[in-house]
Order: structure tokens, then C-alpha cells, then sequence
């Protein structure tokens, strides 16, 4: 039974990480209509800028990891501005192709820049708990809370905000919001800051309990595709019920079955769902 | 008679061509000896890639300076023409035939068995000599006349790490290993020498160490079969990341680092309290050889780091085949080099690493250390000779 709550707890860990990101990758397929495949590639950066201000700059982790959040919403907007949107009413083919070339950019990037090590973030939350067999670290604790937090957050401003409506509205129907009076320049700008602030969020949370390297976003993104299609194309509670989803599968299948097939059982739950559900969990027909 | 004309003027056409072409290149500079390389230089790889190029800059950069080497009464000096193949095989291939077309190398040095295997279809046509940097025997099998390969077997290079683990009364043991290709071999190496010595494998968790998020899931699974040790072996980083994990999550016993797993590098990430009790490879720099240490400070002052097990074998290969050429009085006649190669090690105090012997298959035999980590310190290394692992298992022994 603790091995079993245990496996829970992991995946739940896990699954935060990847709602995270695939959170803001649906975000981003709302207004470009292709998957953002650059989003791991921001992920990373956003790993290396919180690294660097907390290492370098000795700064306490929170602000690190909002100075970094700040700073990886700055980016998104570049991009947005500068690859993407001159790219608007082109054929998705050539945004598919210009993510592929953000890809190469940022990561080879990071490897001039940073070189290809591994860091280890200076561990900061440290503290064990231990309950009926069950191991918890405050970081994980961490982790999941702030995760929590941020789907909070987002769903309120989405909700309850004239802005987080104009986002919903574009994802919706981009013509029609546009007639509407919406500034639809303005809400892709928004939803690149939006998503790779939350890209960066989960880098930096995860940073403390994994390594920081050029290599880092590659996984995490492909799980994130996985989950956003499991989810629905677009759908915020199909991207967190999806990540949390994934979470728990991998690490029970790794825990009881084999770790070998890790992978298998993540695209099974996927190749199922769809079997069932073409359009994802959430997906609209 | 205009076709006589036409004849004479067509041929002293062609004899100009023919001196445009050809001529130039025999008085070009028959005094350089280009060496080779392929090997990965960017992407992910590239560090260990620049490893074992700088063993063999170093060593040219040496000789060079010193005036080359005289083979039968004539002078050489060398260059070191590098090529990147991202540490794909399809790319080592095009990268031999340009070496081979361009730069006509007698040597051409690889650090990847895919791109070895793929070299060694055509480099006897072709006429060059490889220097595999692997611990992969596979590369052997293929009985190439013209092969060497510095890094002994992965089994030879585990067998002292495992012993120690064993001695350490490690008995129930949990396998951790990467998912990579080497990683899949340590994995049926550990078990079958951990079985031949008696012991039990518990449970098998193969981890694909560049992409797990995290490795509790793995870690959980395998401290619930209550293994005495865990098999690691993979890039020194994430596996030091495992340790630092496992024992958040409780564990204490001992850890089998397998040879991927470079304790100064884990130690970097992870402290060694954490680490102890493990036992692995002792990293070159710690070697107590007076001619590593040597190397270790020229290393220093060249490239502003501690050499690698790569720099160090590749250094001394250099070396090795420099020697061969002259006593072979050839620079031509690789078979004539191959045959020398025996005769001239170990090769003085460029020996960094102790190449003593070469086997039938073109195996350098050298020793290496293992030692153990305990109580938050390295133990004293421990010198493992390779001559008893090779005679009961032979050059190219892969666990079944």
C-alpha cells in the first residue's frame, strides 16, 4: 500500500510538471492553430535564467524564479512578434517550420552559451517527510502546491477578466473576435507571455530535484504534445487533467509493470482515448 | 596533316593538363603526416568528443614542436585534420571518404562504435588504420587487420568495480542502468558477473537517463525489492542525481558505479557523503601514475582542465603509432606499422596510461583503478590488472 500511495505521489509530482508546460503549449495552439514545437526549447531557457539568478546572482529561489518568469514572457512576445506573426496568414506549414528553426536556435544556443554540462541547482528545500512508509521532500510538496496555485490563477484571469476573455473569444474564433473590436495582435502577444511564463514556472520548479542542460526541454515537450492531444486540442481542463493523467500512468506502469515500457503506456493511454474520443478528452467536434 | 596537327596540339594539351594537375602535387609538401579524426563536436556530445580530440592535439602539438619525427632518414611532421559526425555512423562514413580522398590519412581515430563499425567495412580497401576509442569488444569481431583500440572491454572495466562490491558483502542486487546501447550491455554484464560470483538480482529499472523528469518512480520501484547495491551506469550527472535521490527516499546501502558513472564528475553534483558506501572507476586525474600526474599538469596548462580517460588513451595512441612508423621505416605500409606495434610498447614516458601489450585482435592491454567511496572520502585506488580477466575471458568476451 505505501509502495502504492508512494507511486501516486510521484506521478502527481510528475503530472504537475507536465500540466505546467502543456498548459501553455495549448494556450499557444489556441492562436497559432499548430503546436508550438519551440515551447521545450523555453522551457530550458527558462531553467538556465532561474538557474544563473539564483546561482550567480545568489538571489533568493522565488525571485529567481519570477525574474525569470518576467524574462521568459519578454521572449515569448519577441518571438511571437518576430517569427510567428509575420507568419499569421501564411500556411501553418511555414510556423510548423519556423518552430523546428526556434528549436535548433535556442538550443544550440544554450550549448555556445552555457556549454553542454549538466548543472545541478544548489538543492533549497530540502527538508524529508516520512509517513507510513511514504517519502515526501518539501520541494515536491513545493512543486505540486505552486502548480495548484498558477491553474488557480490562470483559470481566474481567463474567467473572470475582460482580457482572459478576448484570449478565449481568438482561440474560439479569430474572424469573428476580430470584428468584435478584439486587437488580435495584442491577444497573441499575451498568450506567447502567458505560456512560456508558465513554461518557465515549471522548469524553475522543477530545477531543484533535476538537472539543468541544453537537452532538457526535448521530454518534457513530447509528453506535453501527448497530453494536449490526449486533453483536446486548445482545452485548459484537458491539458491539466491530462498532465495529472500522464503523471499517474508513468509512474504506476514504471513502478508495477516495467520502466522499461514507460513510454508504451504513455501512448497507449493516448492511442486509447482517441480510439474512444477522437477530439481528446475536452475536445470540441 | 592537319589531323597530325590537330593530334600534337590535342596531346600537349593534355600534357599541360596533366602537369596543371598532377604536377603541383608531387612537389607539394610530402612532409606532413595528416591524422584524422571523427568523431562528435557538437550537440550533446561534444565535450566527449573534444575528450579525445585534445589527447590527440596534445600529442601532435608535442611532436611538432620537438621537430617531428625522422622515419627512414626523411623528416615528418603532423596535422590533425578533425571532422564532426554528430556521433552518427552514416556520418563518420562520409566523413572517412573525405579524410581518405582529401587528406590521405595513415590513421583516422573514432570515439563511437556505430561509426567504427561502419569504418570498418572499407578501411582495408581504403587503407587506413582505426583507433576505436570504445569499451565495446564488438568492434574486434569484425577482424580487421588494420584496428586498435585503446579502452579495454566494458566486462574487464566493470569486473574490478563489481569484485569490490562483493568484497563489500553486497549480495541482492538492484540494476539501474541507462537505456542507451552501453547501457543495455552493462546491464547483462552486471548480471552475469554478479551471478557468476554468486549473487542475486532483485529487480530491473532501465532508466533512459537523458530523458527521465524524475526518478523517483524508478527509485521507488527498486528500494521496494530491498536490494544490499544498485547498478548505475550512465552519464555521470544524472546518475549522481539517482544517488542524491535514493537517499531522500531512504536508502543505504552501497551503489556499483559502472564505468560511464566519473566520480569527480558526480562528486560535483552530489556530495561524496551521499555517495559512500559505492565502489567505481578511479578517474584518471586521481591516478597514482607518476606519468599521468605529468600528463595531468601539461593538460592543465594547455586546455585548463584535468584530462579525461579519452584525452590520456589518445595521447598515448599517438604516440604508439609515431613509434611504429619509425621502427616499421614506413609511413606507407600500414601492415608494416601494424606489425610493429608490439615492439614498440610501452612507449617511454609517453606510457601515460601504461599501454603494455597488444593482442591478436588489436587490443591495447592497461591497467586501471577502482576504488571505493566510504564514509564521505575516496579510499585508496586499487590497481586492477587486466592480465587475469584476459586470459580466462579473451579480448572480446560480450555477456551472453
Amino acid at each position: 500500500m505505501a509502495l502504492f500511495i508512494q507511486q501516486v505521489l510521484n506521478g502527481i509530482m510528475l503530472g504537475s510538471v507536465y500540466s505546467l508546460v502543456a498548459l501553455g503549449l495549448t494556450l499557444e495552439y489556441g492562436i497559432l492553430h499548430i503546436p508550438n514545437f519551440a515551447h521545450g526549447a523555453l522551457y530550458m531557457a527558462g531553467a538556465y535564467f532561474t538557474f544563473l539568478l539564483a546561482t550567480n546572482l545568489g538571489l533568493n529561489f522565488w525571485l529567481a524564479m519570477i525574474i525569470a518568469m518576467a524574462a521568459l514572457a519578454l521572449i515569448g512576445v519577441l518571438v511571437e512578434r518576430v517569427v510567428y506573426r509575420p507568419l499569421m496568414l501564411e500556411s501553418p506549414l511555414s510556423s510548423f517550420i519556423a518552430a523546428i528553426g526556434l528549436i535548433f536556435i535556442f538550443v544550440d544556443g544554450a550549448l555556445n552559451i552555457f556549454g553542454p554540462d549538466f548543472k545541478r541547482f544548489p538543492p533549497i528545500h530540502t527538508d524529508v517527510f516520512q509517513f507510513l512508509g511514504v517519502t515526501i521532500t518539501l520541494q515536491r510538496i513545493i512543486i505540486v502546491v505552486v502548480t495548484v496555485v498558477l491553474i488557480v490563477l490562470l483559470h481566474l484571469f481567463i474567467k473572470k477578466t475582460t482580457v482572459g476573455a478576448t484570449i478565449e473569444a481568438t482561440a474560439q474564433d479569430r474572424e469573428g473576435a476580430q470584428l468584435m473590436g478584439i486587437s488580435v495582435n495584442r491577444v497573441r502577444m499575451i498568450v506567447f507571455a502567458l505560456g512560456t511564463a508558465l513554461a518557465s514556472a515549471a522548469a524553475a520548479l522543477v530545477a531543484p530535484i533535476h538537472l539543468v542542460y541544453p537537452g532538457m526541454g526535448g521530454p518534457v515537450i513530447l509528453k506535453a504534445f501527448v497530453i494536449i492531444i490526449l486533453g483536446g486540442m486548445g482545452s485548459i481542463p484537458g491539458a491539466i487533467i491530462g498532465g495529472f493523467m500522464l503523471g499517474v500512468v508513468e509512474s504506476l506502469s514504471g513502478g508495477y509493470i516495467s520502466t522499461s515500457y514507460n513510454e508504451v503506456f504513455s501512448f497507449g493511454v493516448l492511442v486509447t482515448v482517441l480510439a474512444i474520443r477522437p477530439t481528446g478528452l475536452f475536445g470540441g467536434k | 596533316m592537319n589531323r597530325k596537327k590537330r593530334l600534337v596540339f590535342i596531346v600537349s594539351l593534355l600534357c599541360i593538363f596533366g602537369l596543371l594537375v598532377f604536377g603541383p602535387a608531387r612537389v607539394a609538401p610530402a612532409e606532413t603526416i595528416n591524422i584524422g579524426y571523427t568523431g562528435p563536436l557538437s550537440g550533446g556530445a561534444a565535450k566527449y568528443g573534444r575528450n579525445n580530440l585534445e589527447g590527440q592535439e596534445m600529442a601532435v602539438d608535442e611532436i611538432n614542436a620537438g621537430g617531428g619525427i625522422q622515419v627512414a632518414g626523411k623528416q615528418y611532421t603532423f596535422k590533425v585534420i578533425a571532422l564532426d559526425d554528430r556521433y552518427r555512423p552514416a556520418d563518420t562514413v562520409t566523413n572517412a571518404r573525405r579524410l581518405v580522398e582529401l587528406h590521405k590519412p595513415p590513421f583516422i581515430f573514432c570515439p563511437h562504435s556505430g561509426g567504427i563499425l561502419a569504418m570498418l567495412k572499407f578501411n582495408e580497401q581504403e587503407n587506413f588504420i582505426i583507433h576505436g576509442y570504445t569499451d565495446n569488444p564488438a568492434i574486434l569481431l569484425q577482424g580487421s587487420k588494420l584496428l586498435v583500440k585503446a579502452p579495454m572491454s566494458m566486462g574487464f572495466y566493470n569486473a574490478g568495480v563489481i569484485d569490490l562490491g562483493w568484497k563489500n558483502g553486497w549480495r541482492k542486487g538492484a540494476l539501474l542502468c541507462g537505456t542507451h546501447e552501453a547501457g543495455k550491455m552493462a546491464e547483462k554484464t552486471f548480471e552475469t558477473l554478479w551471478k557468476e560470483q554468486g549473487g542475486e538480482i532483485v529487480t530491473n529499472a532501465p532508466a533512459d537517463y537523458g530523458k527521465v523528469t524524475d526518478y523517483y518512480p524508478y527509485l521507488t520501484k527498486v528500494l521496494a525489492a530491498k536490494p544490499d547495491c544498485i547498478f548505475l551506469y550512465g552519464p555521470s550527472e544524472p546518475s549522481a542525481m539517482i544517488i542524491s535521490q535514493a537517499r531522500e527516499l531512504g536508502f543505504k546501502g552501497g551503489f556499483v558505479l559502472g564505468s560511464q558513472c566519473k566520480l569527480d564528475e558526480m562528486e560535483k553534483v552530489t556530495p561524496l557523503k551521499l555517495i559512500s558506501p559505492s565502489t567505481g572507476v578511479c578517474p584518471v586525474g586521481l591516478m597514482p601514475l607518476p606519468l599521468m600526474q605529468e600528463y595531468s599538469k601539461k593538460h592543465m596548462e594547455k586546455f585548463g582542465s584535468i584530462p579525461t580517460s579519452e584525452s590520456a588513451f589518445n595521447y598515448e595512441v599517438m604516440y604508439i603509432f609515431t613509434e611504429a612508423m619509425k621502427k616499421a621505416g614506413t609511413t606507407a605500409n600500414l601492415n608494416k606499422i601494424m606489425a610493429a606495434i608490439p615492439e614498440v610498447l610501452p612507449v617511454g614516458k609517453h606510457a601515460v596510461r601504461g599501454i603494455h601489450t597488444m593482442t591478436k585482435e588489436g587490443q591495447f592491454l592497461s591497467g586501471y583503478f577502482a576504488m571505493e567511496i566510504a564514509e564521505g572520502k575516496f579510499t585508496q585506488p586499487i590497481d586492477i590488472d587486466p592480465r587475469p580477466w584476459y586470459k580466462k575471458y579473451g579480448a572480446t568476451w560480450v555477456p551472453k
